[in-house]
């Protein structure tokens, strides 16, 4: 794996599919970043295509991109700090995509960056501007909602923001 | 799952495909939450809708700091269940009622008593119930208050702590309860003592204790270390990080830190590292250079005291913010010093 890519000796490539159909050829040193995908490669089961049903096209285009700079030795320490500043400052949407994809594939780094990335998208937010950042709509009866707000006025004071970006 | 397509355009045009954050199992969504600055931070997502009403109450991280005024309401946070906790920050702060500022029912010094005591309970349950926390943060207040506690003949629970951390400046009316701190955590293998912390917070909060409280904590003048806690060994203690910032010129005359240090050095059995750090070269108080004098100080006081660890490094470390300006000194056993930086060594 790992020593063999350091060698002359022959790289070895895996097959990804997404859940789209589309497939990618990536070298297993890369691939096995993943531990799901490097215990499949363990149990023998990557000769043929990894098919990733719950991983659509453009995830896994970002899912690659952030294992092939994270694991090439060409990348200092600088450039991975700017591709990772970059990456953050993705969509919401594709930030949830891809948080969901690296805890399939079992990524922990990537899952690490992605989780922070969404928290600092709701840190000092209202409640309702996180449910329009993720798209969810309150089931609290408007009393409800009241009640909560009442017993703890010291949770929602101060300057929250409300906006959405 | 239906849902009105009721979103804003901020989101819509984000994306062609809308994700679905319900679609996440809650152990991301316990993960996210763990990751707000703070714990009122995740405590706010309960309004969020019914699936998240009670999320935040499996977060892993407990952090309740304050940096304004006082705090009271922090202490609505009512710890219930607190099992899956790893790590809990205790750095908020309480005023005394006859210190709060105008609006509020002033009283007078001699009966904020009852006031201090409902908070000393509190202390008392916060520290049972986080008894099982690998990692524990204290501030200030905290520490005061379990001194006070301690001088009434409280005895602190065993705590299972492995990762001590400090935010204080140590002072004559927290060094006894640091010490006690620690005979209370025979698990701790490293000890943080950070002094980068809000030095004006701390400051006047020292200078604003009531009466009451001061009348504790000027105990503190008389008792020496050694009969506070006699015949100690710190059992797991590995490794010890002071962190010295700006406002090391404002030290009592009698340094507590180094008294501290100096029992560490003694009592610590398996002791392997410690390292001292002076932060940022110039001070904003006395403007001149007294966080690396003073910390080199006691770094050379230290070599010489006893210690009966065999297998030991002291490390003293020069940082200003940039890395490349860093500086590093370090000293092996006795004498001999190296500047490991550039990969020179000087024997002395």
């Amino acid at each position: 794996m790992a020593e063999a890519s350091s060698s002359i000796t022959e790289k070895f490539f895996l097959t990804l599919k997404s859940s789209d159909g589309d497939e990618f050829v990536l070298e297993e040193s890369i691939a096995i970043q993943s531990i799901t995908i490097k215990n499949m490669v363990e149990d023998g089961c990557s000769s043929s295509v990894i098919p990733l049903s719950k991983v659509d096209t453009e995830t896994l285009i970002k899912v690659i991109e952030y294992m092939k700079m994270h694991s090439s030795t060409s990348s200092n320490e600088e450039e991975i700090e700017n591709f990772d500043k970059k990456f953050v400052s993705n969509s919401i949407n594709t930030i949830l995509n891809i948080l969901e994809a690296a805890n399939f594939l079992d990524i922990n780094n990537l899952l690490e960056l992605c989780a922070e990335a969404v928290a600092n998208r709701i840190k000092n937010k209202t409640p309702e501007a996180v449910r329009k950042i993720f798209n969810i709509t309150s089931d609290f009866t408007p009393e409800e909602e009241a009640e909560i707000r009442n017993e703890t006025p010291w949770a929602f004071e101060g300057n929250l923001d409300h906006s959405l970006d | 799952m239906t849902k009105p397509p009721k979103l804003t355009e901020t989101v819509a045009v984000d994306d062609g495909t809308l994700h679905r954050i319900s679609d996440l199992p809650d152990s991301l969504l316990v993960r996210i939450l763990s990751l707000l600055p703070t714990t009122k931070d995740a405590f706010r997502s309960c309004l969020v809708s019914k699936r998240w009403q009670y999320l935040w109450t499996s977060i892993d991280n407990l952090t309740l700091v304050c940096s304004s005024t006082g705090c009271i309401h922090y202490f609505e946070y009512r710890l219930v269940n607190v099992s899956s906790l790893v790590s809990a920050e205790l750095t908020f702060y309480i005023r005394c009622v006859s210190q709060l500022p105008r609006g509020f029912v002033y009283v007078e010094d001699d009966n904020c008593r009852d006031y201090h005591h409902v908070f000393w309970k509190l202390v008392q349950d916060y520290l049972r119930k986080l008894g099982h926390v690998a990692e524990l943060t204290i501030g200030t207040w905290f520490a005061e208050v379990l001194f006070m506690l301690q001088l009434d003949g409280v005895q602190l629970p065993e705590l299972k702590c492995k990762y001590l951390t400090l935010k204080l400046y140590i002072t004559k009316c927290n060094l006894y309860e640091v010490a006690s701190l620690l005979r209370a955590s025979p698990h701790v293998k490293t000890l943080n003592i950070d002094m980068e912390v809000d030095l004006e917070a701390n400051i006047v909060h020292i200078k604003e204790n009531c009466r009451y409280e001061s009348c504790y904590l000027r105990q503190g003048d008389n008792i020496d270390l050694e009969s506070w806690i006699s015949n100690y060994a710190f059992p797991s203690l590995k490794s010890v990080n002071i962190i010295c910032s700006t406002g090391m010129c404002q030290m009592e005359q009698h340094d507590k830190l180094f008294e501290l240090s100096e029992f560490l050095l003694k009592n610590a059995m398996v002791l392997e590292k410690f390292v001292i750090i002076a932060k940022r070269t110039h001070c904003c108080y006395c403007l001149k250079n007294c966080v690396s004098q003073y910390s080199s100080g006691l770094a050379a006081k230290l070599l010489g005291c006893p210690r009966p660890s065999t297998n030991f490094t002291m490390i003293f470390a020069e940082s200003d913010f940039p890395r490349a300006q860093r500086s590093w000194f370090c000293f092996f056993g006795h004498q001999r010093w190296c500047f490991i930086f550039d990969l020179l060594i000087y024997c002395w």
